[in-house]
């Protein structure tokens, strides 16, 4: 006998395959009975019965056996032919008329679309981003997974333990000689916009990195025209460039005789050696235009170490086959401690390891990765409120079907079709939800694009051939999961009892499916609203932070120059850097005196910008305090010129800000951080102290004022002593820039700015000009990101439950206006009756709420290392959620219930 | 009365539907019809025929079920569905065609005779 689930599958598919004995008994009897008839006709025909069976057979061949065989096999390749041919037809026939049912309910279809589209497009954009993030890695570079990134571990003197992608090249000489398990080790840096393509109006900054001449055939990729460097180009230094495809299309029309041209970067001539494929980036992500030789030698005195120890570029690399992650990073590791010759005992135990491409520069997976995995989450989980909403509103539809289920039933359509016949219905909606979603990708993708990874060079659009094959199974399985439960309803026995009955009534345990399904949506709609809520808290608090700088007002203007020739004497420098200072005086000057522009200022170091220390001796103190992250080194110092601090927005919390009077040659003077105040003269005022700048040689500095600690280089760090002096009085330390503060909007100001600067000096060849806030942004990104994306999807999670609610409670009202119209008949009043509809939905979105908030508070702990300054417990959050959500369920199914007072039992009655 | 002769391949199912569309008969009363029809011209063993009527519902050209001849004994009973009567419409005009111009071409006499 054949096992039930065979014809379990047999029922679903709806294959009529009989069973292979039946057929042939079938054929057999067809034989039987030709031969009977034949035999009977030539009886009649006047033959004796013995002749007449001879007859018989002899007609049929001449063999009963032979022709059975022949008879049994053209039966059963007739009945499989046909039990395909039928099953084709029934489908198509379900299709069509699957089609006709959407359009006879455009509106419960349209939202099915809808909502399928916005949670399979959801899933296929951030699909997309994983795929170029975690899974592809940089375009053009072939067996990814091969290649790994070398990571450089010490302690340092605090203590700390720093993992870094940025090393000593000594190291990387040391490993590269001495390591076999790796086929190739090259060395790049990041891109970095610095270099000057054309000139005057046309004049532009173009993204450069550097790299070793082995880097394009460590990640095994080929020039698009030309080639890349040579050793000899890498040891010695020469004026060669690659350039990225990108530059060649858009600035030199893809020029095919481009290699062996000399092109102006910045002033300097270089001769174009190749050109890099469509969308190399090397081992990063970000676009390069440019790519210069790095210049790294590799001899033995290359391998040598001296007390000089520095950072340097990034490493990557690609392993032998058969090599693991963890052997490699050990044989490095023993390679450099065994060449390692200088006296630093951090260096001497430092540490190499080694990570898959994806990791970021610290040595674990970058923030983008993991925030993009945890989209994937939640994406996943929108898709499935979606799919919970829909499988509540299918089933709503098959018991309103019933009668019509019944009568089909009754007429003889077997369980299996009707069964078919609904998972055709939810397959094509899944499959047009898949169509939107391609289209609701596309313009998610652009978005979270631009927003979370805005350096990114993306070689093909949000909807590639990837996300497009993602998209047509996640839609298959959707439409799978959401038809199979209304299905196995359909198919279920007490069909015929609604034949019978009025079909009025829902039924017990299907009131609990739908419950089930209504408290699973409301539960995922709160952890993501969680999620959402712990993320727009955190970037509250990153926004809310006093850095000490306003970096939203504050506008960095740098005029570029021709670089000082390096054969120039030292007076000539010194000339040069004075006229250059005297020029930045000048322009903050008239810039100040202009209308659009509140404050302006000079200054050497500024927070997120450049900082620096020199020697600092202060009277009482042998040796200053060190305090917590700060690795050794002396307070930071600024020189800054008169308007500084009115123009970053740094409060003066004691004393006396600089004035114009305090110069070069006035008497020294010095303004404090309040951190500084704090740990040098603890409870005593800092005014009129002495510092001594440069050492114990310098005179003394009079403190003459302190100010509010400002950040210097992250937006989450502990507050470190730094102190200014006036421009002119610093020592040993230079790098002029102008800070401006303009009135009104930054970054609207840029372009006035940058021709008030030339319009001074007309020499200037390019004005650089950025927003503070941009070098700020990156930093809290993270958080933005997770606010926006979490919100995004929290939003449509909600709107997707409670549209599915309203929906839910319009059907159930729908269906029990036969009780509510008894009820209204017996008294009942107005309110009653909206208690009763409502009671339902907002109870079970509290079972949710609870049932979520539960999840969230047990999963807390995993988000917990993304949040800033924000417990994943956080109470506010839980509870105004939770109120959120409460609200939310009750207008869903309050609307339709306000419009249940309003049943007329006459009619209702009269139904009956 | 000629030789038995054998039918041009695909010709049996035009016979059989034509044989058909004078109402349902189960497989013996085909047999007989063609063979009275054809004066016993066609050689077709009964065994074959059967197989040409699966051959036939496979292609959907016909249509079968279990029934009862007048004689009280169980027998398939076939009749031709739509597909086959449109089919037998189209090559039967094909086959007359066909049958012309062959005619056409055999009846030109040779003008020269040897004498």
């Amino acid at each position: 006998m054949t096992p039930r689930w065979r014809t379990g599958i047999r029922r679903v598919l709806g294959i009529v395959v009989r069973r292979r004995d039946l057929i042939q008994r079938d054929a057999d009897d067809e034989l039987a009975s030709l031969l009977e008839a034949r035999v009977d006709q030539l009886i009649a025909g006047g033959m004796s019965p013995t002749d007449a069976q001879a007859e018989a057979v002899r007609r049929i061949g001449g063999s009963v056996e032979i022709a059975r065989t022949d008879l049994r096999h053209s039966a059963e390749r007739r009945e499989r032919v046909m039990s395909i041919r039928e099953w084709f037809d029934d489908l198509s026939m379900d299709v069509r008329y699957a089609f006709r049912g959407l359009r006879r309910e455009p509106v419960f279809s349209g939202f099915v679309i809808l909502t399928l589209a916005l949670g399979i497009g959801a899933n296929a954009a951030m699909f997309g981003i994983v795929d170029k993030l975690l899974l592809q890695g940089p375009a053009q570079v072939r067996d990814v997974n091969r290649v790994v990134r070398v990571f450089w571990t010490m302690r340092l003197p605090t203590g700390v333990e720093q993992t870094s992608a940025e090393f000593d090249t000594r190291i990387y000489a040391n490993i590269q000689a001495d390591t076999t398990a790796f086929s190739g080790l090259a060395l790049y840096t990041t891109a970095v916009r610095l270099v000057r393509i054309g000139e005057d109006n046309s004049a532009r900054l173009v993204s450069s990195a550097y790299a070793t001449a082995n880097l394009m055939s460590v990640l095994e990729s080929n020039p698009e025209t030309g080639r890349f460097f040579t050793m000899d180009e890498q040891e010695n230094v020469s004026s060669v460039i690659v350039l990225g495809y990108e530059l060649w299309q858009s600035d030199f029309g893809g020029d095919q005789k481009i290699v062996g041209r000399t092109i102006r970067l910045s002033d300097r001539p270089y001769t174009v050696v190749g050109v890099a494929r469509r969308g190399f980036t090397g081992a990063e992500m970000e676009r390069v235009d440019v790519w210069f030789p790095l210049h790294a030698a590799l001899g033995a005195a290359a391998r040598h170490w001296t007390r000089n120890h520095s950072s340097g570029p990034r490493t990557v690399a690609r392993l032998k086959p058969g090599v693991t992650l963890d052997e490699v990073a050990a044989a490095a590791t023993r390679a450099h401690r065994q060449s390692y010759d200088g006296d630093e005992k951090a260096y001497a135990e430092g540490r190499l390891s080694v990570g898959p491409i994806h990791y970021g520069p610290s040595g674990v997976e970058s923030t983008e990765a993991s925030i993009s995995r945890w989209l994937v989450g939640v994406s996943v989980v929108v898709l499935l409120v979606a799919c919970a909403n829909i499988v509540n509103l299918l089933l709503a539809r098959v018991v309103r079907r019933r009668r019509e289920m019944a009568v089909r039933l009754a007429m003889g359509a077997g369980r299996g079709r009707l069964i078919r016949f609904l998972l055709a219905g939810s397959l094509l909606l899944a499959l047009l939800g898949g169509v939107g979603a391609l289209a609701v990708a596309l313009i998610t993708g652009r978005v979270v694009r631009r927003v979370l990874l805005p350096d990114v060079d993306w070689t093909s659009g949000p909807v590639d051939g990837h996300v497009f094959a993602f998209s047509l199974v996640v839609a298959l399985l959707t439409g799978i999961v959401i038809g199979v439960l209304p299905a196995w309803r359909a198919g279920s026995g007490d069909m015929i009892v609604a034949l019978k009955a009025g079909a009025r009534d829902g039924g017990g345990n299907r009131s609990i499916v739908r419950r089930a399904l209504m408290v699973a949506q409301a539960s995922l709609a709160m952890l993501l609203l969680v999620g959402a809520g712990l993320f727009v808290r955190s970037l509250e608090r990153v926004r809310g932070l006093d850095l000490g700088v306003q970096p939203d007002r504050v506008v960095m203007v740098s005029p570029r120059r021709l670089a000082i020739p390096a054969q120039a004497t030292a007076s000539d420098r010194a000339t040069e850097e004075q006229r250059r200072r005297d020029f930045a005086r000048e322009a903050v000057d008239r810039l100040a005196a202009t209308p659009q522009v509140e404050h302006a200022a000079v200054t050497i170091g500024l927070p997120f910008g450049n900082s620096a220390s020199v020697t600092l001796r202060v009277p009482g103190w042998d040796s200053l305090p060190r305090l917590n992250g700060n690795d050794g080194a002396d307070p930071g110092i600024s020189a800054v010129s008169a308007g500084y601090f009115a123009t970053v927005g740094t409060r003066l919390v004691q004393g006396r800000v600089f004035t114009n009077a305090d110069r070069a040659g006035s008497e020294p003077v010095a303004i404090v951080s309040a951190t500084m105040a704090a740990t040098l003269w603890p409870g005593r005022s800092p005014l009129d102290r002495c510092i001594r700048v440069g050492g114990d040689a310098h005179p003394c500095s009079r403190v003459v004022g302190v100010v509010q600690d400002a950040r210097r280089n992250q937006i989450h760090e502990d507050p470190s002593m730094h102190y200014y002096v006036p421009i002119g009085q610093e020592v040993s330390i230079d790098g002029t820039q102008i800070v401006v503060r303009p009135r009104g909007d930054a970054a609207a100001a840029l372009p006035a700015l940058k021709a008030a600067i030339r319009q001074i000096d007309p020499t200037i060849r390019y004005v650089d000009a950025t927003v503070l806030q941009d070098r700020v942004e990156p930093q809290a990104r993270s958080w933005r990101l997770g606010a926006m994306m979490f919100t995004l999807f929290a939003v449509l999670a909600v709107v997707v439950a409670a549209v599915g609610t309203f929906g839910v409670v319009v059907y159930l009202v729908e269906q029990r206006k036969h009780e509510i119209g008894v009820r209204v008949a017996l008294g009942a009043q107005g309110g009653h009756v909206v208690a009763i509809v409502m009671r339902g939905a907002v109870a079970t979105t509290l079972a949710g709420v609870v049932l979520g908030a539960v999840l969230a508070l047990a999963g807390g702990r995993f988000v917990q290392p993304l949040l800033f300054e924000t417990s994943a417990r956080d109470p506010i959050v839980i509870g105004s959620v939770s109120m959120l959500l409460v609200l939310v369920a009750s207008i869903a199914s309050g609307v339709p219930a306000l419009r249940a007072r309003y049943v007329d039992p006459m009619l209702t009655l009269r139904d009956d | 009365m000629s030789e038995p002769m054998s039918l041009v391949r695909g010709t049996l199912d035009i016979l059989v539907l034509k044989t058909l569309s004078w109402g349902p008969m189960h497989g013996l009363e085909i047999i007989t019809w063609l063979e009275s029809r054809s004066e016993g011209r066609l050689s077709i063993d009964d065994s074959a025929l059967l197989q040409a009527f699966h051959r036939m519902e496979e292609r959907g050209l016909v249509a079968s079920s279990w029934g009862q001849t007048p004689n009280k004994r169980r027998a398939r009973y076939y009749r031709v569905t739509a597909k086959g009567r449109s089919h037998l419409n189209a090559e039967t005009a094909k086959l007359a065609e066909y049958s012309a111009t062959l005619t056409s071409i055999l009846s030109v006499r040779s003008a020269v005779r040897p004498t």
